[in-house]
């Protein structure tokens, strides 16, 4: 979760390389509408209860978190004809990419 | 002159006493910390998250203290001295046994790189279904994450 606010923080730097953001979760509609809200995010966050994306890209993390399978926290970074880049799948709960390890990895994309 | 060495000598012990209970505080500082206060401040200070080297400086110098206020105690004082080292080390190892061990995630090597992604159709928190063809010619970043909770 904190990964958004700390993208949110550095937004004016993927608007300035036209790059969309958005999260994906396993949360319902509602609860991202208010955490968008809460954190004032202004990217979308995208709802995937059923893990179609998830299970698509092999980031489902079984019996979690209360016994319920979620997302391992991952960046993937896919190009204009939606060609994967770049990825970071956490190996720890703490662990996240760093904004400008995102932005060097995007600076690196094909033009 | 005894009575200046007696007086030395009383210093001592307090100074040993002080010196265990702010190595305590320096663990404290150094685990606790990181979960009330590293883990929050993330979003700012991934790098900080990430690594948590302030918090091991605090940790070492903590350790490096209750050794010295153990050496340093009267005999009188050695148990508590030993006491707080204990408690110390104790601490450490709970603190780094979740960081390193029980924080650990299965390892996956997620999407294959230079693969093209499959399709989505999944709903923003307005209810719109967004697909990927919607993105068609820009770049994007998608972020997974655990939830809210």
């Amino acid at each position: 979760m904190s990964e958004l606010q700390g993208l949110q923080l550095r937004m004016d730097e993927f608007r300035k390389r036209g790059i969309a953001v958005a999260g994906v979760v396993v949360d319902p509609v509602d609860t991202n509408a208010q955490l968008q809200r809460d954190a004032g995010l202004e990217f979308p966050i995208l709802s995937d209860p059923d893990f179609h994306l998830i299970d698509a890209y092999g980031l489902r993390h079984r019996d979690a978190h209360d016994g319920k399978d979620i997302a391992l926290s991952t960046s993937v970074l896919l190009d204009g004809t939606g060609v994967v880049r770049w990825t970071y799948v956490t190996t720890n709960l703490r662990y996240r990419p760093t904004p400008d390890q995102v932005l060097a990895a995007i600076d690196a994309l094909p033009r | 002159m005894p009575g200046a060495l007696l007086s030395d000598a009383r210093t001592h012990r307090t100074r040993a006493l002080g010196l265990a209970v702010s190595s305590l505080v320096l663990v404290l500082l150094g685990t606790v910390g990181y979960f009330v206060a590293v883990i929050e401040i993330g979003s700012w200070l991934p790098d900080l998250r990430n690594r948590a080297l302030p918090n091991w400086f605090l940790i070492a110098a903590g350790l490096l203290l209750s050794f010295v206020a153990v050496s340093r105690a009267s005999r009188g004082r050695k148990l508590a001295a030993v006491v707080v080292l204990v408690l110390n080390v104790a601490l450490t190892g709970f603190w780094a046994t979740m960081l390193y061990v029980k924080f650990v995630v299965p390892s996956t090597p997620g999407p294959t790189i230079g693969a093209r992604s499959s399709d989505f159709a999944l709903a923003d928190p307005t209810g719109r279904v967004v697909h990927l063809a919607d993105f068609a010619g820009k770049s994007l970043l998608l972020v997974f994450y655990r939830g809210h909770w």
